[in-house]
């Protein structure tokens, strides 16, 4: 059961932002959103802690479940990284200065009121373990001079940490030593008496488990891979911390969740898997650092396969309430009695739930995007495109509200990559931009995506501008195909290997589409060799030469696909956007297509974002984002003037949660 | 004293001809004065990125640029034919000082200009320390951003760009300025 008296409080909210009639959402609104960002809640059980974001204040929200108070415990002084609970009632939040700065809080009572005992930190590394079941003390990991240590550390030393910590050798010297490898390590596995027993090392495109026994002092390598078939990524130990959990193909088209023998150094039968999709993930209770989901995408749906019965069943019982979204267990108290819900999808940004296991009441707490009005967010359903060869293609349409009145004009819309990245069927502030002013948007999941196994993934090689394009064509052949959708009117538009993506289409298909945007687009492959950030690895450009092309032997066929040496054959309109940080695709890129097509007097529009870098921010997005609309205002809506984003309505602050009366 | 005091007089003025000698392959232009150039001259750009402000670039023939505060810059100057290699960058600290950074390897590009063409060596690519400082280990890569380069001196030097043709300078299997000189050319 949801409480009400909460949704009526957020609703009041809600239609403060609704859009007047025939207009669209507001960019800001939907990119600058405040909300919530995260919701816990303590190991003790005792208390909800909610990180709140407006602007670029960042802030804590704090109320102690049953006492029907909400307080404002913290005005963070720059942006915040993530907060973690440490023991009962005390947490850890990182910030995101780039200055190592955290911040310790201790919740408690005084005088009937909601206090925060704090203390602020500076430390190199990065937290590990909180081990909140030990209060006062967590695992922290140290990188000096080639060398990562993890230690036992006690808050009041970490907050006193000074170089002179450190040795001339080049370890730090404080609290316990608890394990020393060469190089740099990521992964780092803790069982639950706070001992490290594994890590993953990377050194040039060759990844290591290495792995220690509950009695031993040094770590040792247990397995080495280099190629992504062979990768085992370690989860968490086992029960009995003679194993290990791991994410493995083991023999399998997919990933899936393995225990893995470090002694024998033998992966073991899967636990969970499907046949289908990858299991891309896995969550792990950081109260007990028990392995406690699987997750994986389904239609496009992230799903999260609890692997205790009860849990499963009560989130089976949630389905009713929620059955289009996707629902998670993102904290839950030790006792596991209390536990936030997190649920999402393509017309909910993310919406925070208590929810009391005993009793089975669910109270709606918080929301991540409070001003977006949600009844005015569009809908996204699943194609699926058999091609000839077998592969089995997941779309995903966005049909804005309208719809139903005409036929949509239509954004094709390639996710970049192109190997082991993708799209869901889930929330995104620019699609919904785009269907709010009536652009029906077609996302495509082509060969070379990931999440649909290995045979899939590898089937995306070498296929640039041939295999891939011919999957987006068949997509885009599926959508045109029904009657909400107006295929004399397609648009598409593509950000990395969508950018590249874009300009292929206009040059395949010179009648199909009316404009093209690239958005810090490929345009010179053999390029990328010489200018991307990867290009300085020798692993990582064999790597990018396996799945494109090699320039050594194959630069003909690289500048075949090239789109900046075709440009005489572009008759489309494009639009060139970039960043001038973009280290990925260097801007030289943009400036090679634009310089032909000025040359060769081809319509272009022209955007320069200055200081960004290849993903942009969301404040950088909004003026792109206006100015894509234009444009495709301009091409698809012919006749029809341009319409501003309306004004956004004043934030006043957070808002609130709503307090929780069980 | 005296005597030795003279002798590092006169030591200090040779090493400043020396120092004139060797600049003189690469000068800057006069914007006041129309550009011909000599018979054994060509124009070479030089397009630096840094993230540190630079006292100077020197090359094998001389100083090729001084005084760059960070950021992106993109010039002609006029440099006489043959080869060429970035020897060293000096990078401006506090109170005026400078500290050298020998190029070496990869980093010290190597280039030759051709009498008569505008010649694009690449751009200097220059990342200081972590913090941002002025000093300490540099990153130096060369990168190839003709077309970036050529749509900013197109905004000044449209006539010579015109007159002389373009070519790459440097050891490079990228063919981009190809293409575009022989797009520009069939649109002539």
């Amino acid at each position: 059961m949801i409480a009400r008296r909460a949704r009526l409080v957020l609703a009041v909210v809600l239609l403060a932002a609704a859009p007047a009639a025939g207009a669209g959402l507001s960019a800001q609104t939907l990119f600058r959103s405040a909300g919530i960002r995260d919701v816990t809640v303590s190991p003790s059980g005792r208390w909800a802690l909610a990180h709140g974001v407006k602007g670029d204040a960042h802030g804590l929200l704090a109320q102690k479940l049953g006492s029907g108070r909400v307080t404002p415990v913290l005005a963070a002084p720059q942006a915040i990284h993530g907060v973690h609970w440490i023991g009962p009632d005390t947490f850890l939040v990182l910030f995101a200065d780039g200055w190592r700065s955290a911040l310790i809080g201790r919740l408690h009572e005084r005088d009937g009121e909601v206090r925060l005992a704090q203390r602020t930190l500076q430390a190199p590394g990065g937290l590990v373990d909180p081990l909140p079941l030990v209060d006062d003390t967590l695992v922290w990991e140290f990188e000096y001079e080639g060398r990562n240590s993890v230690h036992r550390v006690r808050i009041a030393d970490l907050a006193d940490f000074r170089d002179a910590d450190r040795t001339a050798w080049g370890r730090v010297h404080l609290g316990e030593t608890l394990a020393t490898i060469r190089g740099s390590a990521r992964h780092w596995i803790v069982d639950r008496h706070g001992a490290p027993r594994a890590a993953l090392r990377e050194e040039d495109g060759t990844s290591e488990i290495l792995v220690r026994e509950a009695d031993a002092d040094d770590f040792h390598t247990a397995y080495r891979f280099e190629a992504t078939g062979d990768a085992i990524v370690p989860i968490s130990t086992t029960p009995d911390g003679r194993r290990l959990w791991v994410l493995a193909y083991g023999g399998h088209d997919t990933l899936g969740i393995h225990t893995f023998d470090a002694a024998s150094a033998e992966l073991g039968p899967r636990v969970f898997g499907r046949e289908d999709v990858d299991v891309d993930d896995a969550v792990v209770d950081p109260i007990h650092g028990e392995l406690v989901a699987a997750v994986y995408e389904d239609a496009g749906e992230r799903r999260y396969h609890y692997l205790d019965g009860p849990t499963n069943a009560d989130l089976h019982a949630l389905r009713e309430t929620f059955p289009t979204e996707s629902l998670a267990i993102v904290s839950r108290s030790a006792d596991r009695q209390v536990y936030v819900l997190f649920v999402s999808g393509p017309t909910n940004p993310g919406a925070y739930y208590l929810r009391n296991a005993a009793t089975g009441e669910t109270t709606l707490v918080a929301r991540m995007a409070e001003t977006v009005d949600t009844e005015a967010l569009a809908d996204a359903e699943t194609l699926v495109v058999e091609r000839e060869d077998g592969a089995r293609i997941e779309a995903f349409l966005t049909l804005p509200r309208t719809a139903g009145e005409a036929p949509a004009p239509l954004v094709v819309y390639p996710h970049g990559g192109p190997i082991r990245v993708r799209d869901r069927r889930d929330y995104d502030e620019f699609i919904q931009y785009l269907a709010s002013w009536g652009f029906a948007v077609l996302q495509v999941n082509y060969r070379g995506s990931s999440g649909y196994g290995r045979r899939f993934e590898e089937a995306g090689h070498r296929q640039w501008g041939r295999g891939i394009e011919d999957d987006i064509d068949a997509a885009v052949a599926r959508a045109v195909a029904r009657p909400d959708v107006d295929e004399e009117r397609l648009c598409v538009v593509g950000g990395s290997y969508g950018g590249f993506s874009a300009l292929t289409g206009i040059l395949r298909h010179p009648a199909r589409y009316r404009c093209a945007v690239t958005i810090n687009g490929v345009t010179d492959v053999p390029l990328m060799f010489e200018t991307s950030d990867f290009a300085e690895h020798e692993h990582a450009r064999a790597r990018f030469a396996e799945v494109v092309g090699d320039p050594e032997t194959e630069r003909e066929h690289l500048l075949e696909i090239s789109p900046a040496y075709h440009v005489d054959r572009m008759q489309t309109p494009v639009f060139v956007v970039w960043g001038t940080e973009d280290r990925r695709v260097d801007p030289e890129h943009a400036h090679r297509l634009l310089l032909m097509l000025e040359t060769l007097g081809k319509p272009h529009r022209a955007l320069e974002v200055r200081g960004a870098a290849h993903g942009f921010t969301p404040r950088q997005w909004i003026p792109v984002a206006r100015a894509l609309r234009h444009f495709l205002t301009e091409h698809l809506l012919p006749g029809q003037p341009f319409v501003p984003d309306p004004d956004t309505p004043p934030e006043t602050g957070f808002v609130a949660l709503p307090p929780v009366e069980w | 004293m005296g005597h030795r005091r003279r002798g590092l007089s006169l030591l200090a003025a040779l090493s400043a001809l020396l120092a004139l000698g060797c600049a003189s392959a690469i000068r800057p232009l006069d914007p006041a004065v129309p550009q011909v150039l000599a018979e054994d001259e060509g124009l070479l750009v030089l397009h630096i990125d840094t993230d540190v402000p630079l006292a100077a670039l020197v090359s094998t023939r001389g100083t090729a640029a001084e005084g760059m505060p960070r950021g992106h810059h993109v010039w002609l100057v006029r440099a006489a034919a043959g080869s060429y290699r970035w020897r060293e960058i000096q990078v401006s600290t506090a109170a005026g000082r400078f500290h050298r950074e020998r190029l070496r390897g990869e980093e010290a590009t190597r280039f030759e200009v051709v009498a008569g063409h505008v010649n694009y060596p690449g751009a200097l690519v220059v990342r200081g320390a972590p913090a941002g400082g002025a000093t300490g280990p540099l990153r130096v890569r060369t990168l190839d951003r003709a077309a970036m380069a050529v749509r900013r001196l197109r905004e000044d030097h449209a006539a010579l760009l015109t007159r002389y043709p373009l070519r790459d300078a440097g050891d490079t299997p990228d063919t981009f300025l190809q293409h575009y000189t022989r797009a520009r050319e069939a649109t002539r």
